[in-house]
């Protein structure tokens, strides 16, 4: 935590965080992962803490020295191989969203301290877990008998479980890391814009406030770009040194919203020189590529690197939608906004295409329905959380391309209307392009 | 059948600030126009010839001569800009202290290797227009310095998204931001065809 912090690193991500040992009242073993949190700030992704240790007091050791601990998609604490421990998480967080504008609240606040941030077990499985508690209070057992205490009873227990379950342990363990790293992942993307634009904001109010005042960057780069002491002009005890907290943003705070289309494109081409034959299979050359026209501006804005674009679609949860949100995660595109179905009834977009022999196509399927099956109705439920994506990603554009349904686009246009957001309009393609006009008759704005 | 010449606004239609059909899409979203009573009168007639005219055949594949598609192109986007500005419910000096990039509205008209036909207000466009339609539309047609030979295209998939990225980027940079003047639309679409054109040689649809 110490050298993340000292990085600017501000989400860390493990598998279970030291607490306070049974019998602390007599021993005083505390680990001092709780101090460390209490003072570093840093947001740390757990699976809460072993089940050897005293749970309840844990929590209020954290609370004392105000700790903020979020539960992830639960209420119950974790305790490592289980998602219940008996205790309850202070509080809870739905979204990696959530954290990151918690994490944002505390930056405003000059807040030195970190905060946990718990990760239930992914799919654990009830006769592993009752095997590994057992496990655990047998080596507990044996380390007592065997003298073991203080700093030496975690390993102790650790080994002894892993022999105990033969392996087990030690496989939900990586497991459970994957899945923190992914979650911690999440928030890092959703916490860097936002510290952006806090950060830029931040500098606006100083240099408001004080005419004189130059960021860092600004300084450095009017340092770099002419040797002239006059031509820059500022008190030194203005200029402040990066802070691990809020390095100097390299990238624009503003964004770009695009609500549209994302698509895996299926491309099917028989062998060279050989006539594609109907009604029949054909050895041929199959390529997979990523698409969907809101999905492509998104990830040539991204590309452009100005500005970190938010992408509002709808994913399946199939390997397709996996893939493809990985892909825009790679390529720089926000994924807050992705609605991912947890339904097997929606699929992911695809878009099939069978060439010729000379690259012409001959029939290709689209399947889209996921846009107007699960965009819509979950954006639609509340028109706030359109006011909310606007707001939150500090946007200046709003992007709509022809993918998305009528309702959408009304509702969409009404927010950007209240808001005075410019709206760039792409239609996509000739059976799609009358969004708009059609939008029209729904008397939204 | 009589028209109204303050015709129904468009209200949705009317939020959008800046619009990027290609040729067959203008005819199609004028024509659902025309169906719906949406335009005025006096371009009625000039706007049912011209889409007869592509009514079999898309307008990039047909044989006419460029500058008669342009022609006809400028007469479809001056009619669905027309519309756009229909009752705006927010003036260009709003959405400018707003957004800082956009000034006025806009339509352009991707026309594949025939370049952008970009029609927006005079005050935008400014000495740079090629055709004043109106006392406050024009419209300048940009094409490539250095159009692509044929061997150069790769791909053509991702173009059209790319020219958004590109224009949309320079539009909300903070240079582009920070001007005035009306000159920040021209150069964003340049920008926006120059990565539309890395697009075209690149191997995946949005160039890296």
């Amino acid at each position: 935590m110490i050298f993340a912090a000292k990085c600017g690193i501000r989400v860390f991500a493990t598998g279970g965080i030291g607490g306070v040992h049974r019998g602390a009242e007599i021993t005083m073993d505390i680990s001092a992962d709780l101090k460390e949190l209490s003072q570093t700030p840093v947001t740390v992704v757990c699976s809460g803490v072993k089940s050897i240790l005293d749970i309840a007091k844990t929590l209020e050791v954290l609370e004392y020295q105000g700790v903020p601990v979020y539960g992830y998609q639960t209420k119950s604490f974790p305790a490592f191989f289980t998602n219940t421990s008996g205790c309850q998480s202070p509080l809870v967080a739905t979204t990696s969203l959530e954290i990151a504008r918690a994490m944002i609240c505390q930056d405003d606040l000059n807040g030195l301290n970190g905060q946990g941030m718990l990760v239930g077990v992914p799919n654990p499985s009830p006769g592993d877990t009752l095997h590994i508690e057992e496990a655990i209070q047998q080596a507990l057992i044996e380390a007592h008998a065997d003298g073991i205490h203080g700093n030496t009873v975690t390993p102790y227990v650790l080994a002894r479980v892993k022999e105990l379950t033969g392996g087990r342990s030690l496989e939900a363990n990586i497991s459970l890391v994957k899945n923190n790293a992914a979650v911690a992942a999440d928030i890092a993307m959703d916490y860097a814009p936002l510290a952006r634009a806090a950060h830029e904001e931040r500098m606006r109010e100083k240099k408001k406030s004080n005419p004189h005042f130059v960021s860092t960057a600004t300084a450095t780069a009017a340092s770099s770009s002419s040797s002239s002491p006059s031509s820059t002009s500022f008190s030194t005890s203005s200029v402040q040194t990066p802070s691990p907290v809020s390095p100097p943003p390299p990238i624009s705070s503003q964004s770009v919203v695009v609500f549209g289309g994302a698509v895996v494109d299926q491309m099917m081409t028989p062998l060279p020189s050989q006539p594609l034959l109907l009604h029949t299979s054909n050895p041929g050359n199959i390529s997979w590529s990523y698409g969907g026209v809101g999905r492509n501006i998104a990830e040539g804005l991204a590309q452009l690197g100005s500005f970190i674009p938010f992408l509002v679609t709808a994913i399946g949860s199939d390997a397709n939608g996996l893939n493809l949100l990985s892909d825009c995660r790679l390529k720089g595109i926000n994924t807050s906004f992705i609605t991912q179905s947890t339904s097997s009834h929606h699929t992911t977009a695809v878009y099939s295409a069978v060439h010729d022999e000379a690259g012409d196509l001959v029939v290709a399927i689209a399947s889209m329905d996921i846009f107007h099956q699960i965009m819509n109705s979950e954006l639609l439920k509340k028109q706030l959380q359109l006011q909310n994506i606007l707001k939150s990603s500090f946007c200046e554009m709003v992007v709509m391309d022809g993918n998305i349904s009528v309702d959408l686009f009304s509702a969409v246009s009404a927010v950007c209307a209240q808001n005075d957001l410019p709206i760039f309009f792409e239609p996509t393609s000739v059976p799609k392009c009358i969004v708009p006009i059609l939008a029209n008759c729904l008397h939204h704005v | 059948m009589t028209h109204s010449h303050s015709p129904r606004c468009l209200t949705s239609f009317t939020q959008i600030d800046i619009m990027k059909p290609n040729t067959a899409e203008l005819c199609a979203l004028m024509t659902k126009c025309l169906t719906m009573d949406k335009l005025p009168i006096s371009n009625r007639s000039q706007v049912t010839k011209i889409l007869s005219k592509y009514s079999t055949t898309s307008p990039l594949t047909s044989s006419i001569d460029v500058n008669e598609l342009v022609s006809d192109m400028r007469v479809l986007g001056s009619g669905l800009l027309g519309i756009m500005n229909s009752k705006s419910n927010r003036s260009s000096q709003e959405l400018r202290k707003k957004s800082r990039c956009v000034i006025g509205k806009h339509v352009l008209i991707s026309m594949g290797k025939y370049g952008i036909l970009w029609i927006g207000p005079s005050s935008v466009i400014g000495s740079d227009a090629d055709v004043h339609i109106t006392d406050h539309i024009s419209s300048k047609h940009l094409i490539s310095n250095s159009p692509l030979s044929q061997n150069q295209i790769i791909n053509t998939s991702g173009a059209g998204d790319s020219f958004c990225a590109g224009l949309i980027h320079h539009l909300l940079s903070p240079a582009a931001a920070s001007k005035d003047d009306g000159s920040n639309m021209k150069k964003a679409i340049i920008a926006g065809m120059t990565f539309a054109e890395k697009s075209l040689t690149s191997v995946s649809a949005i160039a890296k």
